[in-house]
């Protein structure tokens, strides 16, 4: 990382042209519960992963959802990750359009393509920024005609994947740097630009810029965006 | 491949599935014997198959119990594999219980398409799920039969 | 309630002004949700509303005749047509304030005008509520508007809130010769007619300012609802005197030329409060020993309630207002009547400028109905509304001094007025200058997707209405010399504002006479009943 961006406060900060806005994806844009309730199940059935056996009698039963939440999501993608081992890359993409047709496009929040649009409007470049793979996001970004995907990458070897992510790893205070460097790279101005996240954990990356927006938020960010008076949306 | 049962299929295409039914439990077992989840075995199983349960059983209240044995699958179409997950869908009211065996060895790839599209079917409520053993579930319509 | 006539006896035409004189009874006076007695100072002129006028006796005919009766159109019903398509803009929850009792005025209108479509064969009406860039009604305001009937059969596909920000929802006509961009609801504009439900409160109101501000967008509203008009605006409150009425004017003529608009418009009296809080219409000379009771009752039973509390109650006062007219027609003739009728109940001749003018703040304004009198709106009352409720001259002198009593806490509802969080804690700190604030964020608030977002999904006022409140208060901040919060319970509010702040009304009183000089002269202006000042010179 450029230590010596995180240094620049933004208001001093080089004038730059462009604006953009940064989207969470996952309990932002779509919904948590279906797609942790996919990937408790994924998670958790035969040897899918060999981490644990079958143990869910139901899983839509379960109250795990939220105390999926406090797991930290990079524990939880890593694991997830793994799956993904000596598969090709045709492979990987149809596997993408699947999970996006049957998980990822009925977990849409109904307004999130409004807020999208909205940001185009104000001259924003729609960019999303998300801990999940890329593939897994492509066809998302794509529905929601996003101009731009910052996602982690996994490691192809010969054409197959290993299953391991190319670091940086994007996640949690990750983001901020990322977003910095993606402002830098393509003449955006931080300041003048907007992030939205439902969560704490994503506190940095909403300070980087100079407009943090907090989206259906959890219990810290509410409190966090009320004292530092930045908006609350709800796209449910 | 070895035929699940000794008697005759009640349905069948010839080197694609064989599908045999039991009145007693209103219970429906397919095994493919190809390599491939095409369209040509989607239309079979939500065709005909889909005919003959509505006709022995659904129609009659009967809910149904539909156990896959998929082993020899080691890829799909995209476009089958969604008209299965709708087949899922509009057979919920008369879904018992469903399970879908995979092979042990079965790719990565394989698993995620049939996981993604069991877990869908799950979180609407379908008591649907994968396994790699179909036994347990099967030896008991063989007793049964014997007996 | 009291008879009219009895109130017109107790208020002795004569008598809207009176001189406190050693012995003259405390002031009655708001202070946020709660109340203050106080003493003012012997020779404190103390200004009075007139008394209510009498309302139409009945309503119903009163609207039927004036739409069969128009000026400058022909009858309503010689307008309609079989299969034509309608929309009847209604003026939305900011009018009247209080809101007033059900039935709505707008109710009583619609009942009539919707089955008189009914009758002449034409289905496709819809009605859209005049919002401009004020937040969304909501379902259960929308419903208290129009009654359950209408509610039923419109609501939500016929029954909406016009939505400024709605990309396909708005149509650019062509500009006014001062290149002002005129902007309007699409269904409005392809609407074969277009009928304005208006509630006058203010004569600041109505006219063009109807369609021309509340179905309009951010683009349109930027030609007048800037601090230079504002600045070049002498009187909001005499559309002859101001820019900001010549800016709309020049936008409704061209809307005029594009879309028939039949406005129906009326005006109600000033009674606003009735039992148990009857003692509000009243001058204290005229309490009975009940009033008092009541008074000091009411006070107790506040002075032990939360403020969320307290707001819930005093936004469960309907105002029993009766309506004075209705009147019909085309733009121009008909708001001509509508300000003869308003300035006939509100204006209040006055004798001379005052050194020191004192208001009492009321919770509610009309931007936060249901919702809280946060620092901001605290300042547009102070120094857009009450400042400018006069035709002619402010009541204040040039360099003089305004003192108001409100709490000023540092609450914000979320919800509503999302970005004004934002204009106070960010902007504010840095200018106060109107211009700059205009120029270098103005455009930032007002497109910014969250608080678009806000607006049009949630109940927020958009982005930039926030700087409105600001450039409403242009005129009062340019001309006065100091602004006192009397009772502003912190420091950094009045700080922020520019304001000064006293613990007390009589503090406050001798700072402003420190300023002003011992002879300074001081009115003390009675709202609510609403009035205007009819000041000369």
């Amino acid at each position: 990382m450029k230590h010596e961006h995180a240094m620049t406060s933004p208001s001093e900060a080089p004038k730059k042209a462009g604006k953009a806005a940064f989207f969470d994806v996952d309990g932002t844009l779509i919904s948590t519960n279906v797609v942790h309730a996919y990937g408790f199940y994924a998670m958790n059935t035969g040897n899918y992963l060999g981490i644990a056996k079958r143990s869910l009698s139901t899983l839509v039963n379960l109250p795990v959802f939220g105390v999926l939440n406090l797991v930290d999501r990079k524990i939880f993608n890593e694991y997830f990750y793994r799956q993904y081992e000596g598969l090709s890359e045709d492979r990987l993409f149809t596997l993408s359009r699947d999970l996006f047709t049957d998980v990822i496009k009925p977990a849409i929040f109904p307004r999130a393509q409004d807020l999208i649009d909205q940001a185009r409007r104000a001259g924003c470049k729609v960019v999303l920024i998300t801990g999940a793979l890329d593939f897994t996001m492509q066809p998302l970004a794509r529905h929601l005609g996003a101009d731009d995907l910052i996602a982690n990458r996994m490691q192809f070897v010969g054409g197959f994947a290993t299953g391991k992510v190319i670091p940086p790893i994007i996640e949690g205070a990750n983001k901020a740097n990322v977003i910095r460097e993606y402002c830098e790279a393509h003449d955006i101005s931080l300041v003048k630009s907007f992030a939205y996240s439902d969560s704490a954990s994503d506190y940095a990356m909403l300070t980087a810029v100079g407009r943090p927006t907090a989206v259906n938020p959890d219990l810290r960010l509410r409190a966090l965006a009320r004292s530092y008076n930045w908006p609350v949306l709800d796209l449910r | 491949m070895v035929p699940l049962f000794e008697r005759r299929p009640d349905l069948e295409r010839a080197g694609v599935i064989r599908v045999w039914l039991f009145d007693d439990s209103a219970t429906m077992v397919d095994q493919c014997l190809g390599p491939s989840m095409n369209d040509e075995v989607v239309s079979f199983i939500t065709g005909e198959v889909e005919a003959e349960l509505q006709r022995r059983w659904i129609s009659k209240g009967r809910a149904v119990r539909y156990l896959h044995d998929w082993r020899s699958i080691t890829t799909y179409e995209a476009h089958g594999r969604e008209r299965l997950i709708e087949w899922g869908k509009v057979s919920k009211a008369h879904t018992a219980e469903a399970a879908i065996c995979l092979s042990r060895s079965a790719s990565a790839f394989i698993r995620i398409a049939a996981v993604t599209g069991v877990a869908v079917l799950r979180m609407l409520r379908i008591p649907i799920s994968v396994v790699d053993d179909l036994e347990p579930l099967l030896a008991p319509l063989r007793s049964r039969r014997a007996g | 309630m009291r008879p009219l006539k009895t109130l017109k006896k107790l208020y002795d035409d004569e008598s809207h002004i009176i001189t406190t004189e050693k012995g003259s009874p405390p002031r009655v006076m708001f202070y946020g949700e709660d109340f203050w007695v106080e003493d003012l100072p012997v020779g404190t002129r103390v200004i009075c509303a007139r008394p209510p006028l009498e309302g139409v006796p009945n309503l119903k005919a009163a609207i039927r005749y004036a739409i069969n009766h128009p000026e400058g159109m022909d009858p309503l019903h010689a307008l309609l047509k079989p299969g034509m398509k309608v929309t009847v803009a209604l003026d939305d929850i900011s009018l009247p304030l209080p809101p007033m009792k059900t039935p709505d005025v707008r109710q009583a209108v619609l009942e009539i005008v919707l089955e008189l479509l009914a009758d002449s064969g034409v289905d496709d009406v819809h009605l859209v509520i005049a919002n401009a860039l004020h937040r969304r009604m909501t379902e259960a305001e929308m419903k208290r508007m129009v009654g359950q009937t209408i509610f039923d059969a419109y609501y939500p596909d016929r029954y909406y809130n016009h939505d400024a920000e709605d990309p396909d929802g708005i149509v650019e006509l062509e500009r006014t010769s001062h290149n002002e961009v005129v902007a309007i609801n699409r269904r409005a504009a392809e609407s074969d007619l277009v009928i304005y439900v208006n509630i006058n409160l203010v004569p600041m109101d109505g006219g063009h300012k109807s369609v021309g501000t509340g179905l309009t967008n951010y683009e349109s509203l930027r030609a007048h609802h800037n601090p230079q008009t504002i600045r070049d605006s002498d009187s909001y409150m005499e559309p002859g005197r101001s820019q900001l009425h010549r800016s709309t004017e020049r936008i409704g003529r061209v809307i005029d030329q594009h879309c028939k608009v039949f406005h129906i418009e009326t005006t109600i009296n000033n009674r606003m409060f009735e039992e148990p809080v009857g003692f509000l219409m009243k001058k204290e000379e005229d309490f009975t020993e009940f009033d008092r009771l009541k008074l000091q009752s009411f006070k107790y039973a506040l002075s032990k309630m939360p403020r969320a509390l307290k707001r819930k109650m005093f936004f469960n006062i309907y105002a029993p207002y009766e309506v004075t007219g209705v009147f019909a027609g085309a733009t121009e003739p008909t708001h001509q009547k509508t300000l003869e009728m308003s300035w006939k109940q509100y204006s209040v001749p006055v004798q001379g400028q005052s050194d020191i003018v004192i208001f009492g703040m009321p919770y509610v304004s009309p931007y936060n109905v249901n919702s809280i009198l946060n620092p901001l709106l605290v300042q547009v009352m102070a120094l857009g509304y009450l400042y400018n409720l006069n035709r002619g001259v402010p009541l204040v002198k040039k360099g003089g001094v305004i003192i108001f009593t409100h709490p000023c806490y540092d609450e914000f509802d979320p919800e509503h007025h999302a970005p004004y969080i934002e204009f106070f804690n960010r902007l504010l700190p840095e200018t106060r200058d109107a211009v700059k604030l205009e120029h270098k964020y103005e455009r930032e608030f007002a497109k910014n997707p969250s608080y678009v977002h806000l607006y049009r999904k949630g109940h927020a006022y958009h982005g930039a209405h926030p700087f409105y409140m600001w450039y409403w208060g242009e005129n009062g901040r340019q001309h006065v010399g100091k602004v006192i919060a009397a009772g502003a319970e912190n420091n950094h509010v009045p700080a922020i504002m520019g304001w000064d702040r006293t613990d007390t009304l009589s503090e406050a009183i001798e700072e402003a006479r420190g300023f002003m000089g011992r002879g300074a002269s001081i009115s003390f202006v009675k709202i609510p009943p609403i009035l205007q000042t009819d000041v000369r010179l």
